[in-house]
């Protein structure tokens, strides 16, 4: 499965190759990364049906977490890939809009890694 | 023979006369029985003086009165019991000591009248502060301090010693000169000129009462130009010639301020001398006319009262009313006691002793003889004892009791040649002093000719602008008027201004405390993102070591190497995201002190990057619905420029602050975001630029803030600088920010500008040179 993680912060990269090194190594899970909305897109552009499921941040620089789902679920890819968004913000009005836009679920900072774990493999 | 001091009713002035009358009716018609009250006194006196004596209307003010000498406590606290006091009203004062047990410089020296009612048994707790003549170090006051200090006891001494009050002068006199206060100057020259001429030094008293004048006159001091007045009136008086001496009190009342609220004393000062010149030159109705006139205007300060009370008496000996002379003598003793004038009871006593030595009470009439020499004794006044050991001498001689008399005319004759050698000595050693003044006063006179000089011409040119220079004087005569009392206020003002810029400097922090308010929530998620880091990347390398270890048992050297390669990168990444957690703490405590003021180089792009985040996630922190745009433009070619960091954050975070605040909001009625399919998208800009500005004045950086929220209307674009000037709803804005954005870039030598239209946006431009 090819999980596409968006966020600002680079080291997010190290963090999920360590946390998820078993994953990774037995090949069950395949992870890439973006580092802002625009990016996402692009990979989504070139690698399309590629990324089963993305993980997105909502506060970026520029294009916003929200705006990226809205892209994705309303003028790309078909079927949808699977859309988890990550904030800080775990408040009702940012819960409610992600869900209006067709967000799959809906996770707030700090990620439990087990949790994202559980979940991810229940996707799979 | 004390006793019949204390006996006779007409001791008490009149105004305490009338009170206790009318008390005494007041208590005739509401109690049908007269109370009794016990009033207990406990004076703290840290100056811890042996004895500390009672006076007040109840024992004719008489100080060093055996029975209200006051019991010691304890070290510190000494009391007294007066019993069986009537209700009413009371007014006492403390005195260190008396005329005759007390050393002579310190005689009498007492603290302030009080006043207290009477309505049941009392205790009264009084702490003494300190005593008139103890003020030890004057030296090491400041200036204007030291000085009122100075005249202050140059004028109590005035009455007591007259070597001390013309050293005080002398010192009030150099002092003024040395900070260049004219006003002091002529008020040592106006006393420098009593002194004198109680020193029998008329002439030179005049000149100096001459030298004072054009400074009060100038500076239209009404009170002391009529004391020059009265003093060079005393002058002539004391040269019996009579009818300039008048001209001059004439003067004195002309300029004499008047008011209900006192400060009359000159005037009835000036009433009670032409009176005394009316006397003198045996004109009694007019003497007694103006004594009277005098004692109304002085019966409320009393300052001249003693010297009144003698004057009417002296009129009513004369007139051969020898009864009614006799209790005005008597009254003026009071009066001189209460305020402090011994030469009038010194005088007064003498009158009496006289009198009752006419009237064949002989012992009575040697008694307050006595009396009138120790207190001159124990006053150091060398003409009062004169005076008083001749009338002695006098007597004596009366008496036929020569050789009692002889005693008291070798005190008088050798008082007389030890003044005429202090005199002498005092000559020389104000000799230099006074020809100083004298010198000063011819290059004065010189200046003064020149300057009338000037006058004349200037006068001769004002003719032709008559009309124009009356409206002038006028207005001017006006703004002397607010000029006296804009001195009075000056001392206001200058407290409230102290007040003022503390409470701008409190302003100024809670402004600053708002702000942080703003980055408080911001700085949160900021520094939660490292946490996070932090804690990952710890349970990561947790996992890492057990596996590591389960490798190393298998002997997989590779892996295990790899893995700690891992270990090792986390352990940085650890690191780096403490120290920006602790980065972000630090900024946010810089944000908070006080500006350090010191400039340091920095990066404006990642100074504007962070507080555009910070603010961003403060806003949004607080506010849910919050969202808008963030678009930058960073001219990465700036590099490093001198600014104080935290001062330039800080009106960026507020210029960033205001753009995100104005960003969403609706657009003005009737104008705005015309297009009507256009879907308004709230976006902040932050842009910054490198500039050559033409005339080769040297680089200048460009930091602008722009949103495409409403604009500013055109109507308050001029107000928006101003502090306190808000467009938010009350208590979201304190207005200052702007204001303070302003003067911060100012004292960075730059500007900051504003740009708009209405309903399509506002941006905000600092410029910063380079």
């Amino acid at each position: 499965m090819k999980i596409l993680v968006v966020d600002d912060e680079k080291d997010v990269q190290v963090l999920f190759e360590q946390r998820f090194r078993k994953e990774i190594r037995t090949r069950e899970m395949e992870f890439v990364f973006a580092f802002s909305g625009e990016e996402a897109l692009v990979y989504l552009n070139n690698h399309d049906h590629e990324a089963v499921l993305i993980l997105s941040d909502i506060n970026m620089p520029g294009m916003s977490g929200l705006e990226l789902l809205k892209h994705i679920k309303q003028k790309h890819h078909q079927p949808p890939p699977f859309v988890m968004m990550i904030t800080a913000y775990g408040d009702k009005e940012n819960y409610d809009t992600a869900m209006k836009l067709g967000a799959d679920d809906f996770l707030t900072k700090p990620v439990e890694f087990t949790i994202l774990k559980e979940k991810l493999k229940a996707i799979s | 023979m004390r006793t019949d001091l204390q006996k006779s009713p007409n001791y008490a002035i009149p105004v305490i006369m009338k009170k206790n009358i009318a008390l005494f009716i007041y208590l005739l018609i509401f109690f049908p029985s007269l109370a009794q009250y016990n009033i207990r006194f406990i004076v703290s006196d840290s100056a811890q003086k042996n004895e500390i004596f009672l006076a007040g209307n109840f024992n004719q003010w008489n100080p060093g009165d055996m029975q209200f000498k006051l019991n010691s406590v304890d070290a510190l606290h000494k009391s007294i019991v007066l019993k069986n006091f009537s209700p009413g009203p009371y007014e006492f004062k403390f005195t260190r000591g008396n005329w005759a047990t007390v050393e002579s410089l310190s005689m009498g020296l007492d603290i302030d009248n009080r006043k207290v009612q009477i309505r049941g048994d009392t205790t009264i707790y009084i702490t003494i502060m300190g005593w008139i003549d103890d003020y030890s170090d004057i030296s090491k006051l400041p200036d204007t301090l030291r000085l009122n200090v100075l005249w202050t006891r140059s004028s109590y001494y005035l009455e007591r010693n007259l070597d001390s009050s013309f050293n005080y002068a002398k010192d009030t006199y150099q002092l003024s000169k040395k900070i260049g206060f004219r006003w002091g100057e002529a008020f040592s020259l106006n006393l420098l000129g009593q002194i004198l001429q109680r020193q029998g030094n008329a002439d030179k008293a005049l000149e100096l009462f001459f030298k004072a004048l054009p400074t009060f006159l100038e500076s239209s001091d009404s009170f002391y130009t009529a004391s020059v007045y009265n003093n060079i009136g005393n002058i002539f008086d004391y040269e019996q010639d009579y009818s300039k001496a008048k001209s001059y009190y004439f003067k004195a009342i002309s300029f004499a301020p008047w008011n209900n609220e006192g400060e009359n004393s000159q005037k009835s000062s000036a009433l009670m001398s032409i009176g005394r010149v009316y006397y003198n030159t045996n004109k009694l109705d007019s003497a007694d006319y103006y004594a009277r006139q005098s004692y109304n205007i002085d019966i409320k300060e009393g300052l001249s009262l003693g010297s009144i009370l003698i004057l009417m008496g002296d009129i009513h000996q004369k007139t051969g009313r020898y009864e009614q002379a006799l209790a005005n003598y008597r009254q003026a003793v009071t009066a001189g006691y209460i305020f402090n004038k011994l030469t009038f009871v010194i005088t007064a006593y003498e009158r009496i002793a006289q009198r009752l030595y006419e009237s064949n009470q002989t012992d009575s009439g040697f008694y307050y003889a006595r009396r009138a020499y120790l207190i001159a004794k124990h006053a150091n006044n060398p003409f009062s004892i004169v005076s008083a050991a001749d009338l002695l001498v006098d007597l004596f001689k009366k008496e036929n009791r020569l050789d009692s008399g002889f005693i008291y005319q070798e005190i008088a004759i050798h008082t007389k040649d030890s003044l005429y050698t202090q005199e002498k000595m005092r000559q020389i050693q104000n000799f230099s002093f006074i020809e100083q003044l004298r010198q000063q006063g011819i290059t004065a006179e010189r200046q003064q000719l020149k300057n009338s000089l000037r006058i004349y011409a200037l006068a001769a040119a004002l003719l032709f602008f008559l009309f124009i220079a009356a409206a002038l004087w006028r207005n001017n005569w006006q703004k002397q008027k607010a000029n006296l009392l804009l001195h009075q206020q000056n001392k206001k003002i200058e407290s409230t201004l102290t007040e003022l810029k503390s409470t701008q400097s409190l302003l100024i922090q809670s402004e600053k405390m708002a702000s942080l308010g703003q980055l408080t929530a911001g700085i949160a998620h900021e520094i939660q993102n490292p946490l996070n880091f932090v804690n990952n990347f710890s349970e990561v390398s947790n996992e890492l070591i057990e596996e590591m270890v389960e490798e190393a048992d298998k002997g997989n050297t590779n892996e295990v190497k790899a893995i700690a390669e891992d270990l090792k990168q986390n352990l940085e990444k650890i690191l780096h995201h403490g120290k920006r957690a602790d980065a972000i703490v630090k900024g946010m405590l810089q944000h908070s002190r006080s500006s350090s003021g010191v400039k340091e180089p920095t990066d404006i792009n990642k100074l504007a990057g962070e507080y555009l985040r910070l603010a961003y996630h403060g806003l949004r922190a607080k506010d849910k619905s919050f969202n808008a745009t963030m678009k930058t433009d960073f001219d990465e070619s700036i590099g490093k420029i001198n600014i104080i960091p935290q001062d330039i954050g800080r009106v960026i975070l507020n210029l960033i602050t205001n753009a995100f605040y104005a960003a969403p909001l609706p657009p003005p009625a009737g104008g705005g975001f015309k297009i009507s399919q256009y879907k308004h998208e709230p976006t902040v800009w932050i842009k910054t630029f490198k500039n050559y500005p033409a005339g080769g004045r040297g680089a200048e950086v460009l930091i602008s803030v722009r949103d495409n929220g409403p604009g500013i209307p055109q109507k308050i674009l001029d107000k928006i600088f101003q502090p306190f000037f808000t467009t938010k709803p009350t208590g979201q804005g304190t207005g200052l920010g702007l204001s303070l954005s302003y003067d911060i870039i100012k004292a960075h030598g730059g500007e900051l500008k504003v740009e708009t239209k209405e309903g399509e946006f506002a941006e905000f431009t600092i410029t910063l040179p380079v």
